[in-house]
């Protein structure tokens, strides 16, 4: 019930900030507040969060170490070779592509019609309030994961 | 539009690779995984949490909307 009410909750905060932030003009200072004050948000609940958890508990251990034991439902952190070699070869060409693209089309002056930048790209997305808070939406929902992923872990690896 | 298609076929493959990788190595070789990797320690936690912002910061407040 309380996880439902969160859900609730942060669905109607994501919406209405998003659509706050995809109103303001670019450039203008209510742009730079409203993308600000949504990241510090999310990034100040962050460190609340992982302050408050750093010093209600001791030192931390890493269940991954040799010997130790996971608790029952703790989330264990990512060892180098818990992803397979392959894989990690494989976004890391695919994530030198992107660089390597990202960088001709900056070669190119960013706006070619032949290789835009990514952000050039996304201008079609850009160009109506409901798909830029759309695309805000997404930003916002992809910071909370990532974070909230990272919380998790670093409670995981305090307990 | 054919210049948005190297970035079609880029988020393709990404798409592709998260697939292939879960199907060969389970749930813990998606790309998630390469993320919580990266995670793991605070420098690539800064990183992360620097292109994150950046990406805001570069769309929502310091790009020219088209037709405004």
């Amino acid at each position: 019930m309380l996880a439902a009410g969160r859900i609730v909750v942060g669905t109607l905060a994501v919406g209405a900030c998003s659509w706050w932030v995809a109103g303001t003009r670019p450039f203008s200072s209510s742009a730079y507040v409203a993308v600000g004050a949504s990241a510090a948000m999310l990034l100040g609940a962050f460190v609340g969060l992982s302050a408050g958890v750093s010093s209600s508990r001791g030192a931390p251990a890493r269940c991954h170490e040799r010997g130790s034991v996971p608790r029952p439902g703790s989330v264990p952190r990512p060892r180098p070779g818990s992803v397979p070699r392959p894989v990690r070869v494989a976004w890391l060409t695919w994530s030198a592509a992107v660089a390597g693209l990202e960088t001709a089309a900056l070669a190119l002056g960013g706006r070619s019609s032949e290789l835009p930048t990514l952000s050039t790209a996304l201008d079609h997305l850009l160009a109506w309030h409901s798909s830029r808070a759309a695309l805000v939406a997404a930003w916002l929902v992809l910071g909370a994961v990532g974070l909230g992923r990272i919380a998790r872990s670093s409670r995981a690896g305090q307990a | 539009m054919s210049g948005t298609a190297p970035w079609i076929a880029l988020a393709l493959c990404a798409l592709v690779i998260d697939l292939a990788a879960r199907r060969r190595g389970g749930s813990r070789a998606g790309l998630g995984s390469v993320v919580a990797l990266l995670a793991s320690r605070l420098p690539g936690r800064v990183a992360l949490a620097a292109l994150w912002v950046f990406a805001g910061i570069h769309l929502f407040a310091r790009y020219t909307i088209p037709g405004r």
